[in-house]
């Protein structure tokens, strides 16, 4: 792990977690097959990011070189639980519909490597700006490629918000087909991972230029 | 830093977090037992028609093989879960409900893994599918797709998983009785 410093709000573009470095494809492409399911595990997401991040700041100090590998794995299994039991507590219907996703963020990636960053160097602040602003960099890729999903597979966008905003949101789905079916492809794991090469693509592209 | 030293250190910090998690699961575990609770009475009493549901509290009294529906004194439901092993992704779980003599007034899909946009329109929220084919059937010789010399349409692109649903609430259904 010793990957060249990144810090903080550079997560959000220049070094995007999910289109710059193409970290957490397992959920980003499973989950994402609409936008809400893709805001339900960014929410999710940045949560571990932020508790694990402020957690690991807070006990470097006293922990040795030796200690910090298992240290940073149990503080990222503790917080992915916590969001866990939060989840299943205030938003049930929309954790039965992503858990398996919910329970693999102990193994995001992402996570380790902001904890690794963070147990280097940084205070508890920089760290907590850090987990959020690699929260929102990967969520909003999570969110993006969701929208475009369910836009271009179903032809709907906001299937399910009151899942995640009360009742109060359930008529602001946008419905574009009848039947809710347009181009399937783009629901399928194959359709996930061209949207986001395109997305990827366009991203460097932006980043270092043409050619 | 010693060994003793590091494992010390390691185990008051596994201590550390035990407890936040415990305090944590402590907070939250009255309402997610509810929640739960209310999912599967919510997912029970969707299944029933409405009519059945309008006319007073029902009472769900559980068994090994599923749940049995009461009303004041009389059995007015039953409600059982299927497993369907043979669906294209996997298996398909169903949930079915019956009222006294047989007949289908109630089905729905609890879990699968069909391909999104062709199996899964086997899903109430997908199409219509389910309740199309099977509500008010009580006859299982009947229950077969139109290519297995049946009475249930197929979905198209589904063969596989219209299949393996049909046959599971088959299996279901009490034997047809032979003519005297």
């Amino acid at each position: 792990m010793s990957t060249p410093t990144i810090s903080g709000w550079q997560l959000l573009w220049r070094e995007n977690p999910g289109v710059a470095h193409l970290l957490g494809l397992c959920p980003l492409l499973a989950v994402t097959t609409t936008a809400v399911h893709g805001m339900a595990l960014a929410l999710a997401t940045a949560s571990v990011l932020v508790l694990a991040n402020g957690a690991v700041a807070i006990v470097r100090g006293a922990i040795p070189t030796a200690l910090r590998l298992p240290t940073m794995v149990l503080v990222i299994a503790v917080s992915t639980t916590a969001v866990m039991l939060l989840m299943q507590a205030f938003l049930f219907d929309m954790y039965l519909r992503i858990a398996l996703f919910v329970q693999i963020i102990v193994t995001n990636c992402i996570i380790l490597a902001r904890a690794d960053q963070v147990a280097r160097q940084s205070g508890v602040v920089g760290a907590l700006v850090d987990g959020l602003a690699a929260g929102i960099g990967f969520g909003s890729v999570l969110i993006l490629v969701g929208a475009l999903r369910e836009l271009i597979g179903f032809g709907t966008l906001g299937d399910g918000l009151e899942l995640l905003f009360g009742p109060a949101a359930a008529g602001m789905q946008l419905n574009l087909t009848a039947d809710g079916e347009a181009f399937l492809l783009a629901t399928l794991p194959p359709g996930g991972f061209l949207i986001l090469g395109v997305l990827a693509a366009l991203h460097a592209r932006s980043i270092r230029g043409p050619g | 830093m010693s060994l003793a030293r590091r494992l010390l250190l390691l185990g008051t910090l596994v201590i550390v977090a035990s407890l936040a998690l415990a305090v944590i699961h402590a907070a939250t575990q009255p309402r997610i037992a509810s929640n739960e609770a209310l999912q599967r009475q919510r997912s029970l009493e969707q299944l029933l028609p409405a009519a059945l549901r309008a006319r007073g509290p029902l009472r769900f009294v559980d068994d090994a093989a599923g749940s049995t529906v009461w009303r004041d004194d009389s059995a007015v439901a039953r409600v059982q879960e299927l497993t369907a092993p043979d669906g294209y992704a996997g298996p398909i779980v169903l949930l079915l409900a019956t009222d006294p003599g047989g007949r289908i007034i109630g089905i729905d899909v609890l879990a699968h893994r069909e391909t999104p946009g062709l199996g899964d329109r086997i899903e109430p929220r997908r199409s219509n599918w389910l309740a199309s084919q099977f509500l008010g059937r009580s006859e299982a010789s009947t229950l077969r797709l139109h290519h297995d010399g049946g009475e249930v349409d197929g979905l198209t692109g589904a063969t596989i998983t219209t299949r393996a649903v049909t046959q599971a609430v088959a299996r279901a259904l009490p034997p047809t009785q032979a003519p005297p």
